[in-house]
């Protein structure tokens, strides 16, 4: 016999990030999920964030992490509230994970959640984690073709950032192919080309940063 | 996912009570970009154990379909370009394709 089923196989994580998403409102706390390839400078962007607005706003960072505690020992130093969330062997973050979490942290004293997703491009983007906004997190060095091979994050992301703008010569990126990619795809996302080891353009992104979460 | 489907189609036949399910039918939105070879891997590896463990799989791949807000004008995109055709509206609503969705299931009931 045959039964219809018709079920979506994401609504359990689309209803538990709803109610994430309530949660955050009702706290006023805009919380960021963070989205990149292995390597591609989350951690390091964090470790700026914290650095250059940790005294003009309150945050909070959770790391997803297959199964080292390595970023958050890094990001730990900048004596920000933390937690880790090891997936053991899961490619991405969810939105109960994430409930979950959020217990442990005091929301009405915070003004900014920031979520390092586990590194990879494809699964992250299929999960809804109640989150404010995407923030897709790119690198020269791992070629210009991230918009096209993955669309769907370039699509829903708030912003782009192109990570390792110093490495840049001693790669094969072509920018204008990954320019033309990205603005087929999102002709009005903000891009922020910089360099987290030089510091070069992390000016301009700080600043976005604090207008649009209200800072 | 996998696991999300498996949960699914257990609750299904634990409510309908079959006891042996022989097949799962899946569709797959387009704009997930999740490719079904690569699916229906893991779901041979995950399905050990579950109440699908003898399951087979199908997979119906649903295409993007969008909407206009400006024109109103209903198309399938043809690149990674979603702007209306007609208007070049680059903001067009996602009316089909972007979910993943346990259609039925097949097998068994308890009587047989």
């Amino acid at each position: 016999m045959e039964i219809k089923v018709m079920k979506r196989v994401l609504d359990r994580n689309r209803d538990m990030a709803g109610r994430v998403r309530e949660r955050l409102k009702s706290s006023n706390v805009v919380m960021i999920n963070m989205i990149s390839s292995p390597g591609a400078g989350k951690t390091s962007m964090l470790e700026h964030i914290c650095h250059q607005l940790g005294n003009k706003i309150r945050i909070a960072v959770i790391e997803g992490d297959v199964a080292t505690d390595r970023d958050a020992q890094r990001i730990k130093k900048y004596d920000v509230p933390i937690l880790l969330i090891n997936t053991d062997g899961g490619c991405h973050l969810d939105s109960n994970s994430i409930d979950i979490a959020l217990g442990e942290f005091d929301l009405d004293n915070l003004d900014v959640m920031f979520v390092e997703n586990v590194g990879n491009l494809v699964c992250p983007s299929h999960f809804d984690l109640g989150e404010t906004f995407k923030l897709a997190v790119v690198s020269t060095t791992e070629g210009d073709d991230k918009p096209v091979k993955y669309p769907m994050l370039f699509r829903e992301a708030r912003a782009v950032v192109l990570n390792k703008t110093d490495l840049v010569q001693y790669t094969n990126f072509d920018y204008s192919s990954f320019l033309s990619a990205l603005r087929e795809i999102n002709n009005s996302v903000p891009l922020f080309e910089l360099s987290c080891r030089t510091g070069e353009g992390l000016g301009n992104f700080m600043e976005w940063l604090l207008e649009e979460t209200g800072n | 996912m996998v696991e999300d489907v498996l949960r699914i189609v257990g609750e299904v036949a634990r409510v309908n009570g079959i006891s042996r399910i022989d097949k799962v039918n899946v569709v797959i939105g387009e704009y997930l970009m999740v490719k079904p070879s690569l699916f229906e891997f893991a779901f041979m590896a995950a399905r050990e154990g579950t109440r699908a463990s003898g399951a087979g799989l199908t997979i119906e791949t649903e295409k993007v379909e969008l909407e206009c807000p400006g024109c109103r004008h209903r198309y399938s995109p043809q690149n990674i370009n979603f702007n209306c055709p007609r208007c070049s509206n680059p903001n067009p609503a996602i009316i089909k394709g972007k979910e993943m969705y346990v259609k039925s299931i097949e097998g068994v009931d308890n009587c047989g």
